[in-house]
């Protein structure tokens, strides 16, 4: 089995340099957990040991590692295959929130969601350029209490879509990411299939996320569409635009997904600059940048909480707020201040430019 | 000597080398005071062609007839200040090297005030022995257009290949029945994968077609006497002959080290060295093996030699690439303490290898690279440590490859006296300068190229064939070489004849002949290197080197001990 | 008996003119930078003997400058190529030095005076030349050169310092670049190499932080030539280090940068690492390696001897990412120790970063001028990597040293050598 996961994956190539395990958030706090070590039992053919083991669940996806690899060595790949395998084997790894997140998307499979959420803004069910919100309207009740705003979000978006002139379509609904990322290809494609279906109903030529994991679903993991896909960042980014005193300091958190993933970082940055936020760079930023400690809904423990902190920390040294692109990433943060004040605010992108423009 | 003596002392401050230790406008004023000096110059680097000038002006201006440059070590420069000299029009011999950068500033980095001291000591004694140095003369020694290359492997045949075609007639003597060397047998040869005999027959053709190429198979060399461009070889053997050649290359190859007693090597059957691989590949003798592992560094690297034998890894991955097209279903590990995969070429033949499925492991760099190889149910298993995962891995193998480095051929010795050349600690010919001159011996006349020197594969061994080729010419071409005339004096008055001085000369250049009803010791100049043995060891006096001699060199410890 | 020209004048181009000089064929050897002597001029000390590299190359240089068989054509450019092996014509462009080579003696006034400093690419940018300058010390020739991309006079009609204080005379703003053709029987490519700019590599800080290095500037640091005399300095304020870490691989070896090993640098290394020691009997060195490529003779054992005399602690990792403490600028290292299983941090005073040769820029540019094929890597490809290793794509033009693929000095002197035969055998 494994074999044919180094295959594709080019996991041969690894040259046992160990730059990814050095650089990876959880080895750094967690040495027991090491890409390296994972890589190189497969490698020898210690099969067993690799798909049995729980460390397989620790991996945040975040995509240093692959930055850094000299070699080539596709890890997130590799480490989405293993996780498949894995759960073939009944290895399942311990989902967060006692594993809600994994019936919301069987629940999405089931029934469209046609809902009428958002107030204040145009849209036309009719266009062929759809906004995909995915799971806002979920995450919004329940992350309320921490102070999560998705509907914000959702709202934001489309305001600044409206205010150039497009009346989107708007589609709620999971891309799979998360199914994805832990090992379950056959949900996922379920999702997949889904959502492609409904897209070629809408005769979608054009679709916009504010959700870089949805984004990086649909571009990279669906097979290619006919459609344009673009984040709400590179949309927004040839636009004129002005902004007004920003008033406070600003700093910007590359989600994985945005950043490394799909190699976005000049785009938002521009954009904040042309409404009058100047980003105040942290010490690890753009490729760089430190995941914000869960991913897929999968192992969040003190880890996770001690990659978080860190983070806010960094944050806090240069600025009051802190703006991510990323909902999950608001999410984790925003769990992490409840219970710890770090004098910092964790706000969206959307959310901030669409304040912002004047 | 009736001229008077004027001589200029140049002082270098060899950028900060020597200016960041030694006082140098201290000791040139110091140089004025000494007698005879009648020019003295600081310069930033005597030997920038702005410093050469300077002298060359010097000698011209001030009518200087002795020179002394104080700065880094004759190794290096004595040959570009002499030609200085000798450009001006004076007699090259009348130039005397003062060492005060290697043997000063350099040691003495911390103790500036006694560097400044000991420079002007130097100094002083380089100036006493300049006042009594006499002119020489370099003798010219004619060059026999023909060259002797010792072994027949690929080295030995691309050197003669390239002589032949630059006009030169070229002997090889070979040991063996055929030429071709360790290529014989080899299966194939990396990187190109092309088969090691179909590149020896081309070879062979080329050289069966060169007429200038003249071949002793089953002959060794039994004697070499002379010096460069005036070798008399004797050949036995198969094919005896007396030939006279003007240089000589050493390409006598090496050898895979026989691991015996190393992880039951002569116990289990299935444990082979990769020599042997070879040849089980060359007589399509294939087993059905599922699981192949090869170890790296098995006596090398500490073990048994202490040296990297550079060619293994490139080795084993050829043949764990060529055994997994054979057997696509085969499971290979390389176990390796370091891969050698320098370069463009072999970075890229190592990555293809990962892509075919070979697999790597590396270990740390510790002796010896596995901890067991032992037969568990009839089965092989291979034990050692994994360093990532800090623990002790065991892997079954149906066949166990040892990879071995390639060690020096007993004959290296041999040849090694008899040519008058050193061996390195490795056991490999020792070359005349490491960087800059890498396939001459010190001794005039005689090259190297391949395996002898170091373990190289097939294309570095061309490199370096030709290489020595290019070397080799260099005297045959010109048709003579200038031999330097620090030879002895000998007092045949004071001479025993007692032959202390023919034993110890390293160059043969020493012998007694008959004189009078007596024996005495002669010198012969061409062989003579001027290392001054001879005369050092004559218990009798009877020997004065000439540039050496007993006066100038008492001259210059009595300044010393002053 | 014909002629051949030699492109480049490093230590391979300088082999190779001498091996042929020496045997009486006449060698033009062109040389793009006002002085011959290459990379190895610049370098401290070479490895495995730590001899001083210019000392011993420095003879060879003035032995090949005042050969009668050798003409050194230098701050000049090969621009056109016709014929065959055996009768090429070559067009060169010896690029105006604006300096009367027969009047000037090299004695550094104009250098003194000169008002205008512009970086030093012959100290690796890390301090200023002037604009009429010598690339080094050692240059050869010792001739000024007026570099007119800076120069006042030249650029702006302003200044003219250097024509008021030559003495000899020398100064000549109106020479122009002219071209030159050569009939040669064989030609030599030896056009060295670059190193490549680990910029893009932010985990490892270069450009950001001061006391981040890469090799090359580390040889004109504690080289006595060099901007720092020798000594080894770290911001902010100029201490000696105590520890220095060097970090092997820094784009080599690395699918997206330089997918190759570039042989020479774990070496290098080790012989930086100890002449620090050696300049400083207290200092350890960390040298971060993932193969240590020791293969040539007697490397090995030196590594050895690294470890066992010279306080140096070899730690098989790539490092993930180097921090700096921003108040005393020192580095911490991030690495994975295998012997526990974990990351752990390192803190030195300066990190070296060992980064890969690569083709000379111009490489591409000569290639096509030449007509010779480069490889997938952009090396100078030879014909036959096994059967014909000094060959080029192109009868008649041979290779040597870096610009074939990354290689030592050794090696290089090896192979020039040998390009010299090859060149001989049709020019003799």
């Amino acid at each position: 089995m494994l074999e044919g996961i180094i295959e594709k994956s080019k996991a041969y190539y690894c040259v046992e340099c160990r730059k990814c395990s050095s650089i990876c958030p959880i080895t750094r706090i967690y040495g027991k957990f090491s890409p390296a070590s994972i890589v190189e039992r497969s490698l020898i053919g210690i099969e067993e040991e690799v798909l049995n083991s729980m460390d397989i669940w620790k991996c945040l996806g975040c995509g240093l590692c692959e930055e850094v690899c000299p070699s080539g060595v596709e890890f997130l790949h590799f480490m989405r295959e293993v996780r498949n395998g894995a759960r073939k084997q009944g290895n399942e790894g311990i989902p967060t929130h006692e594993g809600v997140f994994e019936s919301i998307p069987k629940l999405m499979l089931e029934k469209n969601i046609d809902m009428d959420w958002l107030d204040n803004v145009e849209t036309d069910e009719k266009s062929d350029i759809i906004y995909f919100a995915g799971c806002l309207p979920f995450f919004d009740i329940m992350f309320k209490e921490i102070g999560f705003d998705g509907k914000c979000i959702a709202e934001s978006t489309v305001k600044l879509l409206n205010k150039y002139g497009v009346k989107p379509s708007i589609i709620y609904g999971c891309c799979g990411h998360d199914a994805l990322w832990n090992g379950n290809v056959e949900l996922f494609n379920e999702l997949m299939n889904k959502n492609m279906q409904m897209l070629k109903e809408r005769k979608a030529k054009k679709i916009i996320f504010s959700c870089p994991e949805c984004y990086r679903t649909f571009k990279m993991d669906y097979p290619s569409m006919d459609v344009e896909l673009m984040h709400i960042s590179e949309f927004l980014a040839d636009k004129d635009m002005k902004g007004g005193e920003a008033g406070k300091e600003y700093t910007f958190h590359d989600s994985c997904r945005l950043g490394r993933h799909l190699g976005i970082y000049e785009e938002p940055r521009n954009v904040l600059k042309k409404v009058g936020i100047k980003v105040k760079e942290m010490e690890h930023n753009k490729e760089l940048a430190v995941c914000c400690g869960t991913s897929a809904w999968m192992s969040c423990d003190w880890k996770s909480e001690e990659i978080r902190k860190e983070r806010l920390k960094e944050a806090k040294k240069v600025a009051d707020v802190m703006i991510t692109s990323c909902p999950k990433c608001q999410i984790h943060f925003k769990c992490t201040l409840s219970h710890e004040n770090y004098g910092i605010e964790v706000k969206d992108f959307v959310e901030v430019v669409a304040e912002m423009i004047k | 000597m009736a001229e008077k003596l004027r001589i200029g002392v140049f002082v270098c401050d060899c950028g900060t080398n020597i200016a960041g230790f030694v006082n140098v406008p201290e000791v040139c004023e110091y140089a004025k005071t000494l007698p005879d000096v009648v020019y003295v110059k600081e310069n930033m680097y005597t030997c920038s062609n702005a410093g050469i000038q300077e002298i060359m002006d010097a000698i011209k201006e001030y009518k200087l007839n002795r020179v002394v440059v104080a700065s880094c070590t004759p190794r290096t420069h004595e040959p570009l200040f002499r030609k200085a000299c000798e450009d001006a029009g004076l007699n090259k011999f009348l130039f005397e090297f003062v060492n005060i950068r290697d043997q000063c500033s350099w040691v003495h980095q911390k103790e500036k005030e006694d560097a400044t001291e000991k420079a002007k000591d130097l100094v002083r004694m380089g100036v006493a022995k300049a006042r009594l140095l006499e002119p020489l003369e370099e003798i010219k020694i004619p060059v026999e257009r023909k060259a002797l290359v010792i072994g027949g492997g690929v080295a030995g045949i691309t050197s003669a290949l390239s002589l032949a075609k630059q006009g030169f007639e070229v002997y090889i003597v070979e040991k063996e029945n055929k030429l071709g060397g360790l290529l014989n047998h080899v299966h194939s040869l990396y990187p190109s994968n092309i088969d090691a005999n179909e590149f020896l027959n081309e070879l062979l053709e080329k050289v069966k077609k060169e007429k200038k190429i003249h071949v002793f198979l089953e002959s060794e060399v039994e004697s070499v006497e002379g010096y460069i461009g005036n070798f008399n070889v004797k050949i036995k053997g198969k094919k005896k002959g007396e030939i006279k050649v003007g240089t000589i290359i050493v390409a006598i190859g090496a050898k895979p080290y026989e691991p015996m007693y190393m992880y039951n090597y002569d116990e289990y059957e299935n444990v082979i060295t990769q020599f042997e691989l070879e040849n089980l590949l060359k007589e399509n003798k294939i087993g059905k093996w599922k699981k192949i592992v090869f170890i790296q560094c098995v006596g090398g690297r500490g073990e048994r030699v202490r040296y990297c034998s550079r060619i293994c890894c490139m080795n084993s991955i050829k043949n764990a690439r060529l055994l997994k097209k054979l057997l696509p279903e085969s499971q290979i590990y390389i176990i390796h303490k370091g891969l050698q995969t320098y370069g463009t070429v072999y970075e890229d033949y190592c990555r293809k290898a990962r892509e075919e499925g070979i697999r790597f492991v590396r270990v740390r760099d510790a002796v010896p690279t596995v901890s067991s190889l032992e037969k568990k149910d009839g089965k092989l298993v291979v034990g050692f440590y994994h360093p990532g995962l800090r623990r002790k891995i065991e892997l079954d193998a149906d066949l166990v490859v040892l990879s071995t480095p390639l060690i020096q051929r007993e004959d290296a010795k041999k040849i090694s006296q008899m040519l008058k050349v050193p061996l390195g600690q490795d056991g490999f010919f020792f070359e005349a300068h490491v960087k800059l001159r890498p396939v001459d011996f010190a001794t005039d006349g005689i090259y190297m190229a391949g395996s002898c020197r170091a373990p190289a594969d097939i294309n570095e061994c061309i490199v370096q064939a030709v290489a020595a080729a290019s070397r080799a010419a260099i005297p045959m071409a010109k048709g003579y070489v200038k031999a330097e005339p620090y030879t002895p004096v000998i007092d045949e008055e004071k001479c025993m004849g007692c032959g202390v001085c023919v034993e110890v000369c390293p160059y043969g250049a020493m012998r007694l002949v008959e004189k009078d009803g007596r024996k005495v010791a002669e010198n012969v100049p061409a062989a003579c290197k001027g290392c001054g043995a001879c005369g050092s060891s004559c218990i009798h006096k009877a020997i004065n080197m000439r540039h050496f001699k007993d006066e100038q060199i008492m001259a210059q410890i009595e300044e010393a001990i002053e | 008996m014909k002629d051949v020209l030699i492109i480049g004048g490093g230590v391979a181009g300088i082999q190779a003119a001498l091996d042929l000089a020496d045997r009486g064929i006449h060698v033009y050897l062109v040389e793009k930078e006002p002085s011959i002597g290459g990379r190895m001029a610049l370098l401290d000390k070479t490895m495995s003997t730590n001899d001083c590299s210019i000392c011993i190359l420095a003879p060879k240089m003035n032995e090949c400058f005042s050969h009668p068989n050798v003409d050194v054509l230098e701050y000049s450019e090969v621009i056109g190529l016709e014929g065959r092996a055996g009768d090429f014509k070559v067009k060169v462009k010896r690029k105006a030095k604006y300096v009367d080579a027969t009047k000037c003696t090299g004695c550094g006034d104009c250098m003194e005076k000169c008002p205008t400093e512009v970086p030093n690419e012959y100290n690796s940018y890390l301090d200023k030349r002037k604009a009429i300058f010598l690339p080094f010390p050692q240059a050869v020739p010792r001739k000024a050169t007026i570099d007119d991309r800076y120069c006042l006079k030249l650029t702006k009609n302003r200044c003219g310092l250097c024509e008021k204080i030559c003495k000899a005379g020398a100064i000549d703003y109106n020479q122009k670049d002219q071209i030159i053709e050569l009939n040669v029987a064989a030609i030599i490519v030896a056009v060295g190499l670059s190193l490549y700019e680990p910029r893009d590599l932010y985990e490892y800080g270069y450009g950001k932080y001061d006391n981040v290095h890469t090799w090359m500037e580390y040889e004109r640091l504690i080289n006595a030539a060099g901007p720092t005399h020798g000594h080894l300095k770290c911001s902010p304020d100029g201490r000696r280090p105590k520890k220095i870490a060097f970090i092997q691989c820094v784009g080599s070896r690395d699918v997206k940068r330089c997918p190759w090993c570039s042989s020479v640098c774990c070496m290098v290394s080790i012989k930086s690492a100890m002449l620090a020691n050696e300049h400083y009997n207290d200092l350890e060195s960390y040298i971060f390696y993932s193969d240590l490529r020791v293969f040539s003779k007697r490397f090995y054992e030196y590594s050895k001897r690294g470890e066992r005399d010279y306080k140096i602690t070899y730690i098989h990792a790539r490092p993930g990412e180097i921090k700096e403490d921003k108040r005393t600028k020192n580095l911490i290292i991030y690495y994975e120790d295998e012997k526990e299983g974990k990351v752990k941090e390192l803190e030195v005073e300066m990190v070296i970063l060992a980064t890969p040769i690569m083709p000379a820029k111009d490489t591409k540019k000569i290639a096509n001028v030449l007509g010779i094929e480069t490889d997938e890597h952009g090396f100078i490809k030879t014909v036959d990597f096994l059967k014909y290793p000094v060959e080029t794509t192109k009868p008649g033009i041979f290779v040597a040293g870096c610009c074939e693929r990354p290689k030592d000095i050794t090696e290089s002197v090896i192979q020039a050598s040998a390009a010299a035969a090859k060149a001989a055998e049709l020019a003799g």
